[in-house]
């Protein structure tokens, strides 16, 4: 085996390693049967983002704003809400519409005829 | 050539159809899992070989194999059809491999040992007859970065530019440290082994 060309061969000869018994199993398992995520990458990013963000704003008022500055800042808001928005008999109107929609909408009763249409076929 | 090449990268795949690696990526690209299924059976034992022969170690082998298989599958969509897939993945598997030699903080292809690893003694040269063994003893005992060139050239039939694109290094330096390689394996070769066994 002291030539190159002799060398050549006898690697060229070599056997390749013995894959251990359950690597075939292993790697499939990793990848083709490995279980779906329960998110996907795109959900899983908005999730996480927003996420971030709530914990951040809560830091942001926890060390920016007292406890008392923040509940007198939502009073503040619900004052004016009442005198400005709840005050007005127009506003009053279309929010009485609005619930009253969406009550109608809620104990409509609609016939699942599309759906048998399609299973009959 | 080639034809020599794939066969030998797929030797212990047992694959009888005849369909291109290229034609099988787009199949599991397109949800087929036997398509990817049978790359896995085609190539699982070189790139086990490729790691075994760089990390020489079962486990780690075992888990880089894996490893390499689930970067390839998780990233196929980047693969370039008129690309090789062998080339692919074993590209994947000695990078992953790298990863593992560098956490065990003993390798970097640019600041690896010139010097090789002692050679087994005489008890135990013994005790190795065959010319396999002794030729893998040769192997194990050259230094990292001709140890992978050498596996390579293996197992890539005398592609050079094969080499060369998976361990990203230019053709020159695949050419050297194979004519390194091959000066050190015949050294040994001819050395204690022959005294021994012949």
């Amino acid at each position: 085996m002291n030539e190159f060309d002799d060398l050549d061969r006898a690697l060229r000869a070599l056997p390749l390693e013995q894959p251990p018994p359950r690597l075939h199993q292993g790697i499939l398992a990793a990848t083709i049967y490995r279980p779906p995520l329960p998110f996907k990458a795109w959900e899983t990013w908005l999730v996480g983002t927003l996420v971030a963000l709530t914990i951040w704003l809560a830091l942001f008022f926890h060390s920016a704003v007292s406890g008392e500055r923040i509940a007198a800042l939502v009073q503040r808001g619900l004052n004016a809400l009442s005198e400005f928005a709840l005050g007005g008999s127009a506003t009053l109107l279309w929010l009485g519409v609005g619930v009253s929609i969406v009550l109608w909408v809620a104990n409509l009763d609609i016939p699942a005829v599309a759906h048998s249409r399609r299973t009959a076929r | 050539m080639a034809v020599a090449s794939a066969a030998r990268v797929r030797e212990a795949g047992n694959v009888v159809e005849k369909i291109d690696d290229g034609r099988l990526v787009g199949r599991a690209l397109a949800g087929d899992p036997q398509a990817f299924e049978s790359l896995v059976e085609r190539y699982e034992r070189a790139v086990y070989h490729l790691a075994y022969r760089m990390l020489r170690d079962a486990e780690d082998a075992r888990d880089a194999t894996q490893e390499a298989f689930f970067k390839a599958y998780r990233s196929l969509r980047t693969f370039k059809i008129e690309a090789k897939f062998s080339t692919w993945i074993l590209s994947i598997a000695y990078h992953a491999c790298c990863d593992r030699l560098s956490k065990r903080k003993r390798f970097s292809f640019d600041e690896l040992s010139e010097t090789a690893d002692p050679m087994p003694g005489p008890e135990l040269l013994a005790t190795r007859g065959d010319d396999a063994r002794r030729l893998r003893d040769a192997i194990d005992a050259l230094p990292e970065k001709y140890r992978v060139v050498i596996t390579l050239y293996h197992l890539q039939d005398c592609r050079y530019e094969e080499i060369a694109e998976i361990l990203e290094v230019p053709l020159g330096t695949v050419k050297t440290h194979l004519f390194r390689a091959k000066a050190l394996l015949r050294r040994h070769l001819a050395g204690p082994y022959a005294e021994v066994t012949e």
